[in-house]
């Protein structure tokens, strides 16, 4: 018997990027916390929010990655199953990195923003 | 035999789509008990009777909507393959945790923006110093 390329496939893909999300966004959650601060200047507050945040982070991420699984080719040999696991996973990270950035822009134009009101 | 594979994903999917709402919206109306006392300048009861008002409608919203789009449509009669079973559920089970999270980021602005009102209101119309929680 043929084994199911496809589902073995998903097997691989699910921990590596299920990883590879709470990975960065645990970070983000640690280390965004100080700018959060800056913007609401309430502990309690950026506390909570950042929860939040980290939740829904945690949601889009991961569905978004779970939704990917129903566009996948069709794998029926090691070297197809290698190459689209890898461009998925790619594109996946990439498209964390440009989150990543859009979010650094927007932090920074919030304080300058505030910077200049006070 | 019907299409039994069909009738394990409706069970996975029931029970996944429900359970993550719960979590999500316990998660959210536990952080957001803070902001509601905020937005009501620290009156407890009607903020927490609020914020359960708000849970509730959370719940019926999100658990409606993953039941409506519960069917898995095949088009033919033969029984459906594992490989496009889980196909067809992670899509429906990623779909729904991506409305997941637009509807609790929707949620957090809410709660942002009411709080913003409310402190606005307060500065303009009493001149008392703000009311902090801790």
């Amino acid at each position: 018997m043929v084994p199911n390329y496809n589902i073995i496939t998903y097997l691989i893909y699910l921990p590596i990027i299920l990883f590879i999300t709470i990975k960065v966004g645990w970070m983000f959650y640690k280390n965004g916390e100080i700018f959060l601060l800056s913007i609401f200047e309430e502990q309690n507050t950026v506390k909570t929010v950042n929860k939040i945040l980290l939740m829904g982070y945690y949601l889009v991420n991961i569905g978004y990655s779970l939704a990917v699984i129903s566009f996948w080719t069709k794998v029926d040999s090691i070297t197809t199953m290698i190459e689209s696991l890898s461009f998925v996973i790619g594109a996946i990270i990439i498209f964390l990195a440009i989150l990543h950035y859009n979010n650094i822009i927007i932090l920074k134009q919030i304080s300058k923003r505030k910077l200049l009101n006070t | 035999m019907e299409n039994y594979r069909i009738i394990i994903g409706y069970l996975f999917y029931i029970i996944v789509v429900i359970s993550l709402t719960i979590y999500v919206s316990k998660m959210l109306f536990k952080n957001g008990k803070l902001f509601m006392i905020d937005i009501f300048r620290g009156k407890e009861d009607i903020a927490l009777a609020t914020n359960k008002l708000f849970e509730v409608g959370f719940y019926l919203i999100n658990i409606g909507w993953a039941l409506l789009i519960v069917k898995i449509s095949t088009y033919s009669n033969e029984l459906i393959s594992y490989q496009s079973l889980i196909e067809k559920l992670s899509m429906k089970i990623g779909g729904f945790s991506i409305y997941l999270g637009i509807m609790l980021m929707l949620n957090l602005f809410f709660f942002l923006r009411g709080r913003k009102k409310s402190r606005q209101y307060t500065k303009g119309t009493t001149q008392q110093p703000q009311i902090k929680t801790t």
